[in-house]
């Protein structure tokens, strides 16, 4: 392949006639794509400058009031700040660390049995199915499970047991929220990590063997640092997003108007859309809005650089 | 690894087989409690068959054809239109990226990266898309916003990459555009970008309601998942207040299975899309986690 790309150069060396044109060319089928980004994430960030202002809809953003930090400090007096924020961050540690931890060990318990392909095939699907599952219906689906008269509670009723009002009780949510991530997403990740492990070559497992390796050894000495880099980079990317959540899943599994879960299930995301939307806070949202964005740049930015010193190709772009 | 058939492939397949139940028995809780009557859900709660199953609550939901209709219609019309050009214009921008020696390349990756990284937020969004941009209350505030993601023009990106340049090459000397390379060349070669891409968008666009829930009041405008949405939040709160429950007839109505039913009929459709492209899904995930 890259002897191609060389011998194509060759023909391609930069003043070719008809290379400005290709170029137009190119650009002209990017433009679309280029647009609506410009229009739709690029042009909301100049509007960042709301969360300085005291925004009234009336004035618009240019006509109203500047009030400087006021915005920010007072969702930073409020005890909504630590909570939502560690929501967040808590949350999805957590995710991360199940995720990882689950989807790497399924994988490699998918790799051994390799050879039954259609026992692989049918797995592969049906593990598949939650994740095409919008949050609204899993958020149906949940309550058809651990909600009055589920299937929950038709177990304890079997065991003498009275049901368990999940619903109005904060502190189970986060294990079932890890949970029901892990039911959505491990699918996802365990085919990933899986097609990696795929391309690691048999010859090194023979040689293993005969070495006297035993399966303990192949998974913690072979197959496991072959899985690292994309367990790292997926991790890494994982930890500079730490500070967004995903909305549908915070506010439609608890129940959309369910205040009684918030201290465990509220987070930045549904916050700032609750202060936008119920409390009409358009400034405060902005403010909310922009140190997550903001906080989240530097995670990511830094996940990022260390992702590239680990390996140069570990970078996104 | 042929030498080995031990227990731990048998206990393999023991937890995939478990884990396949669990990630399939709730469908079909759900499929199961769309047919149950409400007298039974109270008694005896949800099982995997129900005791006497009944269809009041698809009678229920298409006894109002007209919310569920115009729903199906609008869920229908942004999903199509909605894949069709977000995939176009996703595939248009991967391919320039996709080729290495393209001027601009680096540039526009990074213009498109940042996105990513760095957001306005929900707030200047909302006052763009409503007050500025006067989406509000159309279908195209389901469309335009979600078009083009970065993640998937990135992914397309990367299965265009692998596309011989000399086929290319070959076609420049014959004096093809760019426009006649990217329709007769680069498309027909990617069968698997096009199918792995155009699955996640389609997906996307059939379970749309965020755009929904924020800029559109006018029920006729409701896709699916938003009309499910609204008959949950309602049903909870008319059960928390005994005059609405009465003056609707609440007790009337078998909730569940009302909500069961549509939910039923969300999925279904997007289920049944799976399994037709399950093969070039599947592969293309996996082509591109091996490419990383």
């Amino acid at each position: 392949m890259a002897e191609l790309a060389k011998k194509s150069n060759a023909c391609r060396s930069k003043g070719r006639p008809g290379e400005k044109k290709d170029n137009i060319e190119l650009f002209l089928l990017a433009l679309p794509a280029l647009l609506k980004v410009f229009v739709f994430s690029y042009l909301p960030i100049a509007g960042i400058v709301i969360a300085f202002k005291n925004i009234n809809y009336v004035d618009g953003i240019f006509g109203s009031p500047w009030v400087g930090l006021k915005n920010f400090e007072f969702f930073f007096k409020s005890a909504d700040a630590s909570k939502v924020t560690i929501n967040t961050i808590v949350m999805n540690f957590l995710f991360i660390v199940t995720g990882m931890f689950f989807g790497v060990l399924m994988s490699l318990l998918m790799y051994r049995i390799n050879q039954c392909r259609k026992a692989l095939k049918v797995y592969q699907t049906t593990m598949f199915f939650p994740y095409f599952i919008s949050w609204v219906v899993v958020g149906i689906l949940l309550t058809n499970i651990i909600g009055p008269g589920g299937f929950v509670d038709g177990i304890l009723k079997i065991f003498g047991k009275d049901p368990v009002l999940f619903y109005e009780n904060a502190k189970y949510w986060r294990p079932i929220m890890v949970i029901t991530n892990l039911w959505k997403t491990l699918g996802y990740f365990i085919v990933v990590y899986y097609a990696v492990l795929v391309g690691l070559d048999e010859s090194q497992y023979e040689a293993a063997y005969i070495d006297g390796a035993n399966n303990w050894h192949i998974m913690i000495k072979l197959q496991i640092p072959y899985l690292m880099p994309m367990i790292a980079l997926n991790t890494l990317m994982a930890i500079g997003n730490i500070f967004r959540g995903d909305f549908g899943m915070f506010y439609f599994l608890p129940g959309a108007s369910n205040t009684m879960t918030l201290a465990t299930t509220d987070i930045i995301d549904t916050y700032v859309y609750r202060a936008i939307t119920s409390m009409g806070n358009l400034s405060m949202g902005a403010a909310v809005g922009l140190y997550q964005s903001f906080v989240g740049l530097i995670l990511i930015t830094i996940a990022n650089k260390i992702a590239k010193k680990a390996d140069p190709t570990y970078g996104i772009y | 690894m042929n030498k080995k058939f031990d227990s731990s492939a048998l206990l393999s397949h023991a937890i995939f087989i478990l884990f396949s139940i669990a990630c399939v028995l709730p469908m079909i809780l759900l499929i199961s409690s769309s047919f149950t009557s409400e007298v039974e859900y109270i008694r005896e709660g949800i099982s995997i068959i129900p005791k006497n199953p009944v269809t009041d609550g698809y009678k229920v939901v298409l006894k109002f054809p007209q919310q569920i209709i115009k729903a199906y219609g609008v869920s229908f019309f942004t999903t199509i239109v909605g894949t069709l050009v977000s995939l176009l214009i996703t595939a248009m921008v991967a391919y320039p990226l996709s080729k290495r020696d393209y001027k601009y390349g680096r540039a526009m990756s990074f213009y498109l990266y940042f996105t990513m990284l760095f957001s306005g937020g929900l707030a200047p969004f909302y006052i763009l898309v409503s007050k500025y941009l006067h989406l509000n209350d159309t279908v195209w505030v389901y469309i335009l916003p979600s078009m083009a993601g970065p993640g998937i023009i990135f992914m397309m990106r990367t299965f265009f990459a692998s596309v011989p340049k000399s086929l290319f090459e070959a076609a420049k000397i014959d004096g093809a555009s760019e426009f006649k390379i990217f329709r007769t060349i680069l498309i027909p070669l990617s069968p698997t970008a096009i199918a792995t891409a155009g699955f996640m968008i389609l997906l996307g666009y059939w379970n749309e309601w965020y755009n929904g829930m924020l800029f559109i009041t006018n029920k006729d405008l409701y896709t699916l998942p938003l009309v499910l949405k609204n008959m949950t939040e309602f049903l909870n709160m008319a059960r928390q207040t005994p005059q609405l429950a009465e003056s609707i007839g609440l007790s009337t109505i078998p909730q569940m299975s009302v909500q069961s039913a549509l939910c039923v009929l969300t999925v279904m459709p997007m289920l049944l899309v799976f399994t037709g492209f399950q093969k070039y899904f599947i592969q293309g995930i996996t082509a591109g986690a091996v490419k990383e």
